[in-house]
């Protein structure tokens, strides 16, 4: 039973994709619900912390939350020679000279302390400023039976853009619960944020839609993948919905497709209402189980 | 006093260039002596992020008190607002044209934030 053989050792599969809106929540945790079946403790990260809505599908008790904070530069304009050596630290361009003191940018500064040491007169300081919040929850049984799924949700506050730190924080969270299977669910794109969630993955599952959007956004998550230096195997999701030859893309790049889930209305119903695929539609058992089986063949490849 | 307008050219006889953080040019030109200074705006034009604060920073610098543009982004209005350096509609006009009808006081101001650019 591949169940057993991912429990023997501690596996991460990220769930992604580069086009949005392709089907990796609905991935994710049906995966999650098929690995704790299979007899693996499960994490769940939802590392989309822009719009994170794993725990509408698996709502467990909440167990905590956290802010997740990172350290902005502050000047003290009183103490301020304005002599810019904070500004050639920095290497984002959070810092200007203006009016002859040094003033910092929030959405621009990364938190990596170079200014405060550069300052010859000790005129800035760090301060711990929120940008979001991590909160997990657990299912003991139910519908993890007979095991159980963390689910752990980053949430970025609004109008803040820093969502790598959020992502980071929700992942080290969810090691705290040292699980056997992680599924981290990624937020769209191959972005800053995307590499975070999918950075020391065992296995990447990319999620894609048969439509020339899906397949051509596909390709960077491939090429991403690559980069990361990843086994990875593509679900192609709502097939039979456009025209665009997935298969052929697959077989040239050499990624395996694990997985089509037919563009069937009862499977947008079920999503749409919160339901779990795996349980509600007459196939889905069949098809996470299938999916569980190719992740678990891929983190293999990842072992040898 | 300075103005700084954002421009396409070094020089007078360039267009305005409707956008401010990633201006290619600002001419600063100082009515009292009529005379003006060229700043190629590359590292803003050509940043990732922050092209808004950075061409505040730089115009400020240059003793601008008033800047001559297309519109502003929100960063940029926020940090010129900040510095007391306002900003004026000069899209469609030379920079000569621009600074003749800013000295005439016939341009608009611009009091609220464009849109923000990145391409």
């Amino acid at each position: 039973m591949l169940g057993s053989s991912l429990a023997l050792r501690k596996v991460k599969i990220a769930v992604a994709s580069g086009k949005g809106g392709t089907g990796k929540t609905l991935v994710a945790t049906n995966l999650a619900v098929a690995a704790a079946r299979s007899g693996t403790p499960v994490a769940l990260v939802d590392c989309d912390v822009e719009a994170p809505n794993d725990a509408l599908f698996l709502r467990g008790e909440k167990r905590g939350s956290a802010d997740v904070t990172f350290l902005l530069a502050e000047v003290d304009a009183e103490a301020c020679t304005g002599c810019g050596a904070c500004r050639q630290e920095c290497a984002y361009g959070a810092i200007r000279i203006l009016g002859g003191k040094a003033v910092v940018f929030e959405e621009l500064c990364h938190g990596c302390g170079r200014c405060t040491r550069a300052c010859p007169v000790d005129a800035i300081r760090e301060v711990a400023t929120r940008v979001g919040e991590v909160e997990w929850g657990s299912i003991a049984g139910g519908v993890a039976a007979p095991t159980v799924i963390d689910v752990v949700t980053g949430r970025l506050d609004v109008g803040q853009v820093k969502s790598p730190d959020v992502i980071r924080a929700a992942r080290k969270r969810a090691a705290v619960f040292a699980r056997s299977v992680t599924v981290l669910d990624a937020p769209p794109g191959v972005s800053c944020s995307a590499v975070a969630a999918m950075r020391d993955a065992d296995a990447l599952v990319l999620v894609t839609e048969p439509t020339p959007f899906g397949l051509h956004d596909l390709a960077f998550a491939v090429r991403l993948g690559r980069d990361l230096d990843t086994p990875m195997g593509i679900v192609v999701n709502r097939a039979g919905s456009g025209r665009a030859d997935v298969g052929a893309f697959a077989a040239k790049q050499r990624v395996p497709v694990l997985l089509e889930i037919p563009f069937d209305r009862r499977v947008a119903e079920i999503y749409a209402r919160g339901g779990l695929v795996i349980d509600e539609h007459p196939d889905g058992a069949t098809w996470f189980a299938t999916l569980l089986d190719g992740v678990a063949a891929l983190a293999g490849k990842a072992e040898e | 006093m300075k103005v700084a307008v954002s421009a396409l050219g070094p020089d007078l006889d360039s267009r305005v260039d409707d956008k401010f953080g990633r201006a290619m040019w600002f001419i600063v030109y100082d009515t009292e002596t009529q005379s003006f200074e060229a700043i190629d705006n590359a590292a803003n034009r050509n940043a990732m992020q922050g092209a808004g604060f950075g061409a505040a920073e730089t115009v400020s610098n240059a003793g601008a008190t008033a800047v001559i543009t297309g519109h502003l982004g929100p960063n940029a209005f926020r940090v010129l607002g900040s510095l007391g350096i306002e900003g004026y509609v000069g899209s469609g006009m030379t920079v000569r044209e621009a600074i003749e009808a800013f000295t005439a006081g016939a341009l608009a101001r611009i009091d609220a934030a464009g849109e923000s650019h990145q391409e």
